[in-house]
């Protein structure tokens, strides 16, 4: 391999694990702890990351069919018809200014924890001035402070939980178990729930550079950003129940705090504020670009209002799409932050995507079946296995939604 | 009769005002290269003239298109819009996404 070749690897790889780490993850960490415990908290994330990796692997083989596409609009339209992958595309619209909401609110909470007292709504609209902004003067991150500020978030967080786990303990470690089939039972809530840890690697292949980046970068790039993760949430799940009961980490929403504050009690404060600002850098404005840009594109198809085709002709900014998505994630965000509903936002996005995936991994068959495509990739992942997957992932959307007006209506 | 039909664009977009403002300080190599045959162009953006070479002209401010040659055509004489052949996948555009959506707007300003 290059230099240029393992610089290309590497900035993919930041693309695929540098989405995936939000600010939202770690209130999905307390989520966990809430259903369960550690013991069944790590086996539940490392199984959603292999089905993450599955779900890759279907993703890698359709973007090898439609390189340079933007992704599940056209990967669905040809697999499951028109008008199926347009409700999939909206649905993942919606997600995105879902995340949005729920990244606000969380970031909210973290400087209320951190500067008790401030007024946390000047901060957002600090935040989505600065947002307004960057996209309006068409600013993006450069590839180069992309991987610094995913490496340097990756290898922090991994730090901060193996050094907690290493940190001796006073507190009655939080070693409860449950029994085999309760912990069996519970694994079918933690999976899908842990999924949420995950979502943002399927927009890798939206960023390759040629055609021979779908070959292998782009679907080992995804794997490797997947797992890199695991390993970092299983960490910070390690070292927080060394020292903090399951009730303690549930009950915060910002558990990644508990940890930089146990650590040093001085610059802990610093730390978690770094830690979601770089967290928060890595998802929320290549989100607001994806969301744009899709926006745009459906736009251009005459299946989105013609105001979101509006152009900036000097600087070739989506200024229309970036207007309509702005709006509606400030509004999601206000909604989100004055009615603390960030939890049902963040609950919301794991429901929707996992119908996502469920509806890409029958695409992946289907294609394979219609041959009408050369494939840059294939998967060496049995066909029927994607017809399960996508039952199960279908399931798991069903499952979390029912789940969630049961617990509602209790 | 590609060659004559990107000859034709550049012509069209150089007669253009709004496509000069819109390339103003944009200088990039834009490559099309065919699928299903061996044909290819280079269209030089340079200070608002667009020029074409033959064959694949390397820069370091690139956009590379692949496409069938009946796509390009289609593309290239305004019958086709070229966001929606990227989205039927029969349209390749690599490089930087602000590149290729000043791209998409040259054929919007040309054929609307």
């Amino acid at each position: 391999m290059t230099l240029r070749s393992a610089r290309e690897f590497l900035f993919y790889f930041a693309i695929a694990a540098g989405l995936s780490l939000s600010t939202s993850c770690f209130l999905i960490i307390s989520e966990l702890h809430a259903i369960s415990v550690l013991g069944w908290i790590i086996p539940a994330i490392w199984l959603a990351a292999g089905l993450s990796v599955l779900v890759s692997q279907g993703i890698s083989e359709l973007s090898g069919m439609f390189p340079a596409s933007p992704g599940i609009r056209t990967y669905l339209k040809f697999a499951l018809g028109d008008r199926f992958s347009l409700v999939c595309v909206y649905l993942y619209l919606f997600m995105l200014i879902l995340v949005a909401g729920a990244e606000t609110a969380m970031f909210s909470r973290i400087l209320d924890s951190i500067f008790p007292g401030g007024n946390h709504w000047l901060s957002i609209s600090l935040l989505y001035l600065m947002l307004l902004f960057v996209q309006l003067f068409g600013l993006e991150l450069p590839r180069t402070v992309q991987l610094l500020v995913t490496l340097t978030l990756i290898t922090g967080l991994a730090a901060i939980g193996a050094a907690a786990f290493l940190l001796p303990s006073d507190a009655v470690s939080a070693t409860a178990t449950e029994p085999l089939l309760a912990g069996i039972e519970q694994l079918v809530l933690l999976v899908p729930t842990a999924i949420f840890l995950f979502i943002g690697f399927e927009w890798t292949p939206l960023v390759g550079i040629g055609p021979g980046a779908f070959r292998r970068k782009i679907p080992w790039a995804m794997t490797a950003g997947i797992l890199v993760n695991a390993l970092v949430y299983s960490l910070v799940c390690l070292g927080l129940e060394k020292h903090f009961s399951a009730a303690d980490i549930a009950g915060s929403d910002i558990p990644h705090h508990l940890l930089t504050t146990l650590l040093s009690t001085r610059y802990g404060a610093a730390g978690t504020l770094l830690i979601s600002l770089f967290a928060t850098l890595t998802t929320f404005n290549a989100g607001f670009i994806a969301g744009v840009r899709l926006l745009y594109l459906l736009a251009r198809e005459n299946k989105a209002p013609v105001v979101c085709r509006r152009v900036n002709l000097d600087s070739g900014v989506l200024s229309g799409a970036v207007f309509v998505i702005w709006s509606a994630a400030l509004l999601s965000s206000v909604v989100a932050v004055y009615f603390d509903l960030y939890v049902h936002f963040s609950i919301g996005c794991a429901i929707i995507i996992c119908f996502i995936y469920a509806s890409v991994l029958l695409a992946v068959p289907r294609m394979r079946k219609k041959g009408s495509h050369k494939r840059l990739y294939s998967t060496s992942v049995p066909m029927p296995v994607f017809y399960l997957l996508s039952l199960l992932f279908l399931l798991f959307s069903a499952g979390l939604t029912g789940s969630y007006f049961i617990a509602g209506a209790g | 009769m590609l060659n004559e039909l990107i000859t034709r664009f550049v012509d069209e977009a150089n007669n253009n005002d709004r496509v000069r403002n819109v390339i103003t300080d944009w200088n990039p190599h834009i490559v099309l290269a065919s699928e299903d045959s061996d044909w290819s162009a280079t269209v030089v953006v340079d200070a608002t003239i667009l020029s074409v070479r033959e064959g694949k002209h390397s820069a370091s401010h690139m956009i590379t298109l692949y496409a069938d040659d009946s796509v390009f055509a289609s593309i290239l004489s305004g019958r086709s819009n070229p966001a929606e052949e990227s989205i039927n996948g029969t349209l390749q555009v690599y490089g930087d996404a602000r590149d290729q959506i000043r791209l998409d707007v040259l054929t919007m300003i040309l054929w609307g």
